[in-house]
């Protein structure tokens, strides 16, 4: 009876792992592979870090480590710590939910597959550099958990390579850890962000003990180079049929706009180095709302010029980027629908001692669409959105209002480019500026082009001079 | 002869000679058309020679079991990916032959039929050869448009469905494709045109598109190709 009593424990043990699948910003763990086989809760693992280049250990260099996810109490799944919770359930890491996550922690926990081997390195990479963004932002406060120094080959260190058991050596629990690297090795590239997890799933089985080997490679001797971004300027004109630009707006309302990376001509390094902006956070007064590995978001409030940062290129190549406002949902405002398509071509100067910015293009709407910049007439370029403001004034001064000042609620992004030629102003607003990115040019954008030769007019000529003939014969035979 | 029969006959010949005149004016438009099809033909055959030196040798495109042709270009940076959203937003490599741009040359093989292809259009750059309308064959959108010229697109409205047509890029890579469906569409209906729709539940679903007028100028002829994966 005992006997029988502890199977059915067990078997319904099994069964409540199976089943629980708990969400809110929870990385789950493939129930089926943990429960059965192994209890992740009671082990303690490690990490260790080899930094190789050119086949040999490189010497120096050290990472700040953070804890990002644990087991949670429950035993089967992976929770954020209290210090990542926010940026858990951050609008600008929607990509990591639970499913995403599930990939993440696959290639993280070894879980590749032949398929999906690539995109789970491409995702793991674009976390690891969205979490070191969210740091950088101080989202919130993100403390180390420890930190590891390789060694330099010296008694019994082995060079580049060292072993991160937990701030105390105690061992780590099974959880996802974020290497940022906080002094570089002499003469080596700077090593990415990059995540590591505890345990590893290999041949089936979990190790605890988990080796990483990040990419790094020696130091250019090539400059980078700085490129400042072209500020963003908002406008807000009235909305009557001879629309004035309206310079009082209403106190605590605010635009906000989203420069984007969309990538570079490289399959294999895709990723755009993203503006720096020293101007300040928004909870601060200053531009900055939010910034990731893809996009800066800034906010501004009423109308005026914002600066978006200063891009640094390491590598030539070319990089693209896309310049949006966000829509909103104030009642009073039309928010501009333009898109503003950048790219920065990056080669060596004459002498490869420095890198230099040889070509800067801003269209409208897409890689097809009209150049803006560089202008034939010589004019700065600025990202210029107008919104149209519908609030009726007191003594009919268009533009300036009394009303109860409301803070937009930004309710989603707009991507696109812009396509649908003919179809006129963004938005279809009256006095909205900005024409949707023009994939269509021409003399008349409102119909296909005419692509015909005339024949036609060829058949009516020699109808109507046959007509003409006949008739002509016909009257002056009746004439006789 | 009365007056009467003298105005008759006055009547009779003037309408004579505006018959002849009209007669006279469709033999000039004739000619005019013939000869303006043959200027076209002749320049896009010298863009073609030009384009050729540009994106490589030209091979007989008519086998398209051939090797992808060498491009002068590199192409390393201009690799096609699997996934068109991947890449919306590239600029298509184009070359620049005599002041104007060209993505690349349309082949049809079936039409024995070779063209340059010019990154825009407009009027005067229609009358040398088919120009891009809208898209880009990173999206799997792009929509060509050309006279109906006799060796420009007037052959291709007659187009079997199933017929090879292949698109090779500035940089030199080529794209395959095949005709799947003919529609015609009014002028006025430019969404209509270049919206493939792919994602909708109607609409056709295409990856390139080739219009010209049809015979009166009325509507337009457009022809649909699906992108084939050649591997």
């Amino acid at each position: 009876m005992k006997e029988k009593n502890r199977i059915i424990r067990k078997i319904m043990a099994v069964l409540l792992l199976f089943l629980c699948a708990a969400r809110c910003g929870n990385i789950q763990v493939n129930a089926s592979q943990t429960a059965a086989d192994q209890d992740l809760s009671g082990h303690r693992g490690s990490i260790t870090v080899t930094l190789r280049s050119d086949g040999n250990g490189v010497s120096g260099g050290s990472f700040a480590v953070y804890q990002v996810a644990v087991l949670s109490e429950s035993g089967n799944e992976f929770a954020y710590t209290d210090a990542f919770r926010d940026f858990a359930v951050s609008e600008l890491t929607s990509g990591y939910s639970s499913e995403d996550g599930v990939y993440v922690a696959g290639n993280v926990f070894g879980d590749d597959t032949e398929e999906n081997a690539e995109s789970n390195a491409a995702a793991n990479r674009k976390m690891a550099e969205d979490l070191a963004a969210y740091i950088r932002t101080g989202g919130s406060t993100v403390s180390v958990y420890g930190t590891l120094a390789l060694g330099d080959g010296t008694g019994n260190t082995q060079a580049g390579t060292g072993t991160f058991s937990g701030p105390s050596g105690e061992g780590l629990p099974a959880g996802l850890y974020l290497f940022l690297q906080e002094q570089p090795a002499a003469d080596i590239q700077p090593v990415s962000p990059f995540l590591v997890g505890v345990p590893r799933l290999v041949n089936g089985a979990y190790v605890f003990d988990v080796d990483a080997y990040p990419k790094t490679g020696t130091v250019s001797d090539i400059t980078p180079v700085l490129q400042v971004c072209p500020s963003v300027q908002k406008q807000v004109t009235g909305s009557g049929a001879d629309p004035t630009m309206v310079t009082d707006v209403a106190e605590g309302t605010y635009f906000q706009f989203d420069f984007t990376a969309l990538g570079t001509d490289d399959p294999s390094d895709p990723d755009c180095p993203m503006p720096v902006n020293d101007e300040g956070s928004a909870a601060d007064g200053g531009p900055v709302v939010s910034a990731s590995s893809q996009t800066l978001r800034l906010q501004i409030g009423g109308t005026g010029i914002i600066p978006v940062g200063t891009i640094t290129f390491t590598r030539e190549g070319n990089y693209y980027y896309q310049v949006t406002e966000r829509n909103g949902s104030d009642p009073d405002y039309d928010y501009d629908q333009r898109v503003y398509w950048l790219k920065y071509s990056v080669t060596p100067n004459a002498d490869h001692s420095a890198l230099e910015v040889s070509e800067y293009l801003v269209k409208d709407g897409n890689a097809e669409g009209e150049q803006l910049f560089p202008a034939e007439n010589g004019e700065e370029p600025v990202f210029t959105f107008t919104n149209v403001q519908y609030q009726e004034a007191p003594g009919g001064d268009e533009g300036s209002s009394e009303e109860e000042p409301t803070e937009p609620t930004l309710d989603g992004d707009k991507g696109g480019n812009g396509e649908i030629p003919g179809e006129g102003s963004a938005g279809g607003t009256a006095g909205g500026t900005g024409t949707s990115g023009s994939a269509v040019s021409g003399a008349n954008s409102q119909t296909l082009p005419q692509t015909g030769q005339l024949w036609w007019p060829v058949w009516v000529l020699a109808a109507a001079g046959a007509i003409l003939i006949l008739a002509g014969i016909l009257i002056r035979r009746n004439r006789r | 002869m009365t007056n009467r029969q003298k105005k008759q006959g006055l009547s009779g010949t003037v309408l004579i000679l505006l018959g002849l005149f009209c007669f006279a004016g469709a033999a000039f438009l004739t000619a005019y058309n013939y000869w303006d099809a043959a200027r076209a033909e002749k320049a896009s055959r010298e863009i073609m020679l030009q384009m050729e030196k540009l994106v490589g040798e030209t091979e007989d495109l008519s086998d398209p079991e051939k090797e992808d042709l060498p491009a002068s270009l590199s192409e390393s940076s201009m690799a096609l990916p699997d996934s068109s959203a991947e890449v919306s937003y590239r600029e298509m490599p184009a070359v620049e032959i005599d002041g104007c741009m060209y993505i690349g040359f349309l082949n049809i093989p079936s039409l024995d039929l070779t063209l340059p292809v010019m990154q825009k259009w407009d009027y005067e750059r229609l009358k040398i050869s088919p120009c891009r309308y809208s898209g880009s064959y990173f999206t799997d959108d792009l929509v060509i448009c050309a006279h109906n010229y006799a060796r420009h697109f007037s052959p291709v409205k007659g187009i079997s469905m199933g017929a090879d047509v292949w698109f090779v890029t500035a940089a030199g890579k080529k794209i395959h494709y095949t005709a799947t469906n003919i529609q015609t569409i009014a002028p006025a209906d430019i969404r209509e045109m270049i919206q493939n729709n792919k994602n909708s539940l109607s609409g056709s679903e295409w990856d390139l598109t080739l219009f010209t007028c049809n015979t009166g100028g009325t509507t337009r002829c457009a022809v649909r190709c699906e992108r084939v994966d050649d591997k």
